[in-house]
């Protein structure tokens, strides 16, 4: 099984940017967001419904990033099935008959 | 950049997949690092209570409530009555080592095994599936299981130096816990 990595720009840049955004919106931020002290992404209340502990970033920050990632992947895939040859020379996973 | 995989022991003769490798890798170090931060979220905000006003975690009601009537409601509820003190202390432990191993790319399958596990428990545990028997607990399972299969701790993890160890090399069947 061989692989040559002739990835396209497009390719690069919906795994670079994609990928970032929503690595940022969950991982990074909700790193921060744990160890600055709130260990939830939206308020923590008790049952008194007095609010314990508030969020840092707030949560529509996080959402629209990872949202933008998502859209990213989306319109990526939008543009391989658009594009001519699928954007490069080789669309991915398609089902061949082996030799 | 197509990758052809030889499958045809699975889905036929004279059938192959043909896939991006580095889609693949890249997306298989995607899931590892999201069910990773699933986890290690899951685990750390059980210990909330150490740094706010927060009730300390318990899985009591859980294990003698809302398993009841289930499939593992024996050992489930056994637990609860018994030693409900271990359930609390080895679920938000599990979860947040699970998390971080996946995080960091070490000891991926050990980690993804015991993931499985509890998942297994949180699936079973569906009083009812009032969501389906195909519901997001057993998708969380699924998603350790293709971790293991995948080898994702071999992409952009550190399983990937860790198996190059002589300790590894001379001990092969350690690789079942890595990668």
């Amino acid at each position: 099984m061989t692989d040559t990595p002739t990835m396209s720009a497009a390719d690069r840049a919906a795994m670079l940017v994609g990928g970032s955004l929503i690595v940022v919106g969950t991982v990074v931020l909700g790193l921060i967001e744990t160890f600055v002290g709130n260990p939830s992404p939206v308020p923590v209340t008790n049952e008194a419904g007095d609010v314990i502990a508030a969020p840092t970033i707030p949560v529509e920050i996080r959402a629209t990033l990872i949202g933008l990632g998502l859209l990213v992947w989306g319109c990526y895939g939008v543009y391989r099935l658009a594009a001519p040859s699928g954007g490069d020379a080789t669309a991915t996973g398609t089902a061949a008959t082996a030799k | 950049m197509a990758t052809t995989v030889d499958t045809r022991n699975v889905l036929g003769e004279g059938v192959s997949l043909e896939l991006s490798g580095t889609w693949a890798g890249y997306w298989v170090a995607m899931l590892r690092l999201l069910t990773g931060w699933w986890f290690f979220h899951a685990g750390i905000t059980k210990y909330a209570n150490l740094w706010t006003s927060a009730e300390p975690f318990s899985a009591t009601g859980w294990l003698t409530g809302a398993t009841q009537g289930t499939v593992v409601a024996p050992i489930t509820v056994w637990f609860g009555n018994n030693a409900a003190w271990f359930v609390n202390f080895i679920i938000p432990l599990g979860e947040t080592l699970i998390g971080l191993a996946l995080l960091l790319g070490v000891l991926v399958r050990f980690a993804a095994f015991w993931g499985a596990f509890l998942m297994g428990f949180f699936y079973l545990g569906n009083a009812g599936f009032s969501h389906g028997f195909v519901n997001g607990d057993l998708m969380g399972l699924l998603l350790f299981v293709t971790l293991i299969v995948l080898s994702a701790g071999r992409i952009m993890g550190l399983d990937r130096f860790i198996e190059n160890w002589d300790l590894v090399q001379n001990h092969p069947r350690l690789q079942y816990l890595l990668g």
